[in-house]
Order: structure tokens, then C-alpha cells, then sequence
């Protein structure tokens, strides 16, 4: 039987079956999850607004009007909602922290018995200021990043999400690229590194 | 430019589209699921954000973006000093030369503590450079003002329109004039109004950070006053009005006015009877019983027996995911583990440590919340 698109489940859920949305959670909320974690920094708090943008994505089907896919729909109301989060904040974080799930996910990527130290070492230095770049990076070129170079969304895809035009997507790219590149010259990850 | 030029150093690029994040087993995957389908049943809202926010596009421009959706940009309001020293420059008459003055050292005074320039200010500055300047067109915020800039000969065909437009702009002098002489020699007759909105912006963390979560919605939150949501904008206003805030909404302007007879500025600024009910109403009356729990005092609630649920899971190394179901009293009714905890000697640990979490009574039936314990 063939799977059903995402276009076919929400139609389904719109129709009163609670479970096709089921089908539509369990399909998108690894990268929902993932797209959180890069914006909020917190694997805990991702979690809190993978669930929300699910259960309001549910209450809010009526207003979907198709001309965008589900999937980016969806993702529009998780950059929202982490936003959200992000300015509800009692405290501004800077910086990534030691639990930050960024710096842990790219170390536990790495087989420790194969590496040497001093490469895991680096990995780890790079990937601190990576983060610590990204971070550093207004809301707006930070979430078009993450989106695309880091999701892997198309340029349409996240000008679907952010409602904007394609061309901007591509500029904020391209800006988000320039900022970090020299704050990694800053930090001593440059074109130096580009051998490695 | 192409896209291989923005390229950052290769290293950085594989991190950047490889970038893992630990994820957990698929068991958990599936108890999330199953948690947000219980929560889609729920009948309530689970945040304050409206779905016209949520639903909204996201993000502000970045300055300096190209793209086909750019619009020209407005220009941007002249500073108060600019109109002033525009007003004076121009050779106004004595009396605006007076206020222009007064203004221009407002406005150095006040830039210390107001970064905010109210546009009412601005907008009585723009009246002065505008009639001193009739030829010209002068950016103003305000809109009405644009007719004034009056081209020096008209069109008969356009003539009744540009009399109809320098009657209304006679007409809308006349009430500024009239409005400044009843507060003499004091330009920040306006500042009370105009400390509103720092003193407000000033005292919003604070009343986000504050130690009383149960008057504080998720209406209030400040992420929701970027979107300008109304219950945002209504929710920052009493906590301003009743917290420290206050004070220097108050008292801020007080050094800058020369004015003898204090009480004075205070009748001139004080807004009509609905901007200041609206302005000074409590967040919430002790009576009230809000919809539902408020994020502080749900995340207050969960700090206070977290380091107990923490305790049960000693040993384990994954964190497990619990949904806290509170009743319309206040107390938690239920708490659903999910594994890896559920179903172990640790989950009945969690309920118990959760289940001595508290809210304030709220009128819905019941309210779920989700929590992450941690080993």
C-alpha cells in the first residue's frame, strides 16, 4: 500500500481522523525535534516545542490553506514557537553552554577509538566556534541557516517557512556564510583549516 | 558572487550539513508521539501564543536585504533634536522658538534615560518645522501633516483641495496651539506619557523574571509583545504601573521640569479615563482564576520537585519524558512516564516525586504539561 502523502494525512485529519495526524507526527518530528535544538540550544525545551507545534499545528488545520506543503506549514509554526521560547527566556544565553546538545551531538558523531585526541580535540574546538558563530548571528540569518544549510531545506522550501521570497533566502545564506567565516578567522578556524 | 565563494572552510561546512544532534531510541520517539496525541486530544490551548502569530511569517528583515519583497523603506522620523534645531533655524516665531528650544534640551536630557522619543513629541515638533517650512515637505510621522507642504502655486483644477487640506491643517495648528497653552513653558508636559514606554520596556524582564508567577499569563510573556499581540501590549502596561517600574515612570521626567507647580504635568499628561484604566489595571484581580496555569508558576511548580524526580533516575543514563496532568485545583491528577523509566522500579519514584507539584487554581478542567527528567 502506498504511503500517504502529507498533503492526503492532513486532508484525512481535517476529515476527523486523529490518528492520519499520528502518521504526520511521527514522520516529521525527528527534524521538527532537530530544527528546535539548533534554535533553542536546549534538547529539553526542543522537546517542549516539538510537542506544542504538533498540537497546535492540529487545533490550527482549519487554517491551512494548501498552497504551501504541510510539512513547511508545520515548520513555520516551530520557528515561531521557538522564538517564542527564545524571547520568553528569564536569562539571554550566550554562547553555547557545556550541555549545549549541539556541541555533544557533533563529539558523539566521532569514534573515539579511531580518532586521535588532538583531532577530537579540535573537532570539538571548531565545532564550540561554529556554534558560538551561529549564535552570534541575528534571529533572522541565524533560523535561514539552519533551515537550509544545516536542515537541508531548498531555498524554496525555507522561503515557504519564513515568507519570503526565494532571492532573500539565497541573501541571508550568503550573509549568514560571510559573518561566520570571519568570526572563524577570528577564532582561528579560517581558510587555514580548509586543508584539514 | 557564487555560492562556492561563501563557502566556509571545508571542516566547517561538513559540521554545518552533517551536524548530528543526539537523538533518542525509537521507543522514545514513539512515547513522544503517543504524548503529543494525548495532547492533541486535550481540549485546551497549551500556550499563550495566538495562532495568528504562530501562523504569521517569522522572521523580521535583515537589514540591508535585497529580494523581490523589498519595499522602500519608510523614512525614518526625524529626531526630536532635528526638528527642533529645524524649528529654530527656520526662524520661527518667538513662541515656537521657545518650545524648540525647550525641546532641544529635553531631548539631550532625556536621551540618557527616554531612548525613546514619544511620537506625540515628535509629532508636535514635526507641526512647528512643518508651519515654519510650508514649501517644503517635511518627514513626519504623522499623516495629516503631509498636507500642509503646500506646492506654492496650485492648479486651479486642484484648488479646492489644497484649501480644503490648509483649512484642516489651520485647524489641527490651532489645536496644538491651544493644547500648548494650556501647559505654558512645558515641553515635557508629554513626558509622563512618554516615560510610559521605557519604564514599561524597562520593568517587562522584571516582571517576566518576577517571584510572583501567578499573575503573570503566558499573554504576558515578552516574545509576545514582539508580535504585538494586544494581550502582550495590555499585559506589560499594569506590571510596569505596579512594580518598581513605576517609579521611574513616574519621577523620570522629574530633574528635566522646570515647572514650578508639579501636579501640573501630571493633569496634562494624564491620559483619558480608558487609556488609563487601561493603562494602570492589575494584570489579574485576586478574584480572577486564570484559564490555566501560568508558565511561571507551571515551570516554578516542576523546578521545586524535578530534583526529586532526578533522584529516582540514579543509574540511568537516558532521560525519560513524563506528562504532568494538573486538575482545575491546582494539583497534579496524573503523571504518564514514559520509558525508558516507564515500566521500571523508577517510574512509580517519578509519579510520586512529581505528583507534589503545585499550581495556582485555574478554570479549565485539566492541564497538561510535559517534562523532561533527567538523570
Amino acid at each position: 500500500m502506498p504511503q500517504k502523502t502529507d498533503r492526503e494525512l492532513v486532508d484525512a485529519a481535517r476529515g476527523g481522523d486523529a490518528g492520519a495526524f499520528g502518521v504526520l507526527v511521527r514522520r516529521h518530528q525527528k527534524r521538527i525535534y532537530r530544527l528546535a535544538v539548533h534554535l533553542l540550544k536546549d534538547g529539553a525545551e526542543a522537546e517542549d516545542v516539538a510537542q506544542e507545534t504538533f498540537v497546535r499545528a492540529y487545533r490550527a488545520l482549519d487554517r491551512f490553506d494548501g498552497r504551501s506543503e504541510p510539512f513547511t506549514w508545520i515548520y513555520r509554526i516551530a520557528v515561531n514557537l521557538s522564538l517564542n521560547a527564545i524571547r520568553s527566556r528569564k536569562t539571554r544565553r550566550v554562547g553555547p553552554s557545556p550541555d549545549d546538545p549541539r556541541i555533544e551531538g557533533a563529539m558523539v558523531d566521532k569514534n573515539p577509538s579511531t580518532g586521535n585526541p588532538h583531532g577530537a580535540a579540535a573537532d570539538r574546538e571548531l565545532a564550540v566556534a561554529l556554534a558560538d558563530g551561529i549564535d552570534s548571528l541575528s534571529d533572522t540569518l541565524r533560523t535561514t541557516l539552519i533551515l537550509v544549510v544545516i536542515d537541508g531545506l531548498s531555498h524554496a522550501e525555507a522561503a515557504e517557512t519564513l515568507g519570503c521570497p526565494e532571492g532573500t533566502v539565497a541573501w541571508r545564506i550568503h550573509e549568514a556564510r560571510r559573518k561566520l567565516r570571519l568570526h572563524l578567522d577570528d577564532s582561528g578556524h579560517g581558510d587555514a583549516g580548509k586543508s584539514s | 558572487m557564487s555560492e562556492k565563494d561563501d563557502l566556509l572552510p571545508e571542516p566547517a561546512e561538513r559540521l554545518l550539513a552533517e551536524w548530528p544532534i543526539p537523538e533518542p531510541s525509537d521507543e522514545v520517539w514513539e512515547a513522544r508521539a503517543l504524548a503529543i496525541e494525548a495532547a492533541m486530544a486535550d481540549a485546551g490551548e497549551t500556550s499563550g501564543i495566538s495562532d495568528d502569530a504562530l501562523l504569521a511569517a517569522p522572521l523580521p528583515a535583515e537589514p540591508g536585504e535585497g529580494g523581490e519583497a523589498d519595499v522602500e523603506p519608510e523614512p525614518a522620523p526625524m529626531s526630536l533634536a532635528e526638528l527642533a534645531r529645524q524649528s529654530i533655524g527656520d526662524g520661527a516665531a518667538s513662541k515656537d522658538e521657545d518650545f524648540a528650544r525647550d525641546a532641544l534640551s529635553v531631548a539631550s536630557q532625556a536621551r540618557a534615560s527616554q531612548p525613546v522619543i514619544p511620537a506625540s513629541v515628535r509629532a508636535e515638533a514635526a507641526r512647528i518645522a512643518i508651519r515654519n517650512k510650508p514649501a517644503e515637505a517635511v518627514p513626519t510621522p504623522a499623516p495629516t501633516l503631509s498636507s500642509a507642504s503646500v506646492p506654492p502655486s496650485p492648479s486651479p483644477s486642484r484648488a479646492p483641495w489644497i484649501a480644503s487640506a490648509l483649512l484642516l491643517s489651520g485647524l489641527v495648528i490651532a489645536v496644538a496651539i491651544v493644547w500648548r497653552a494650556r501647559t505654558p513653558q512645558d515641553p515635557i508636559a508629554f513626558m509622563p506619557k512618554t516615560a510610559e514606554t521605557p519604564a514599561a520596556v524597562a520593568a517587562a524582564p522584571e516582571s517576566t523574571a518576577g517571584a510572583d508567577p501567578e499573575a503573570m499569563t503566558f499573554d504576558q510573556l515578552p516574545g509576545e509583545t514582539k508580535n504585538g499581540t494586544p494581550a502582550a501590549a495590555g499585559g506589560k502596561a499594569p506590571r510596569a504601573a505596579g512594580g518598581a517600574g513605576a517609579v521611574a515612570k513616574v519621577e523620570a521626567p522629574a530633574p528635566v521640569a522646570a515647572d514650578p507647580d508639579p501636579p501640573a504635568p501630571k493633569a496634562a499628561a494624564k491620559p483619558g479615563p480608558d487609556e488609563d484604566e487601561k493603562g494602570l489595571k492589575p494584570a489579574a484581580s485576586p478574584t480572577d482564576v486564570p484559564q490555566k496555569p501560568s508558565s511561571g508558576a507551571v515551570n516554578a511548580a516542576i523546578g521545586s520537585v524535578l530534583g526529586g524526580a532526578r533522584a529516582c533516575l540514579a543509574g540511568h543514563k537516558e532521560p525519560s519524558r513524563a506528562t504532568l496532568t494538573f486538575g482545575s485545583d491546582g494539583r497534579v491528577q496524573s503523571v504518564a512516564v514514559a520509558a525508558p523509566a516507564g515500566g521500571t522500579a523508577a517510574e512509580g519514584c517519578i509519579r510520586a516525586a512529581l505528583s507534589r507539584a503545585r499550581v495556582q487554581p485555574f478554570s479549565r478542567p485539566t492541564f497538561s504539561v510535559g517534562v523532561t527528567v533527567r538523570p
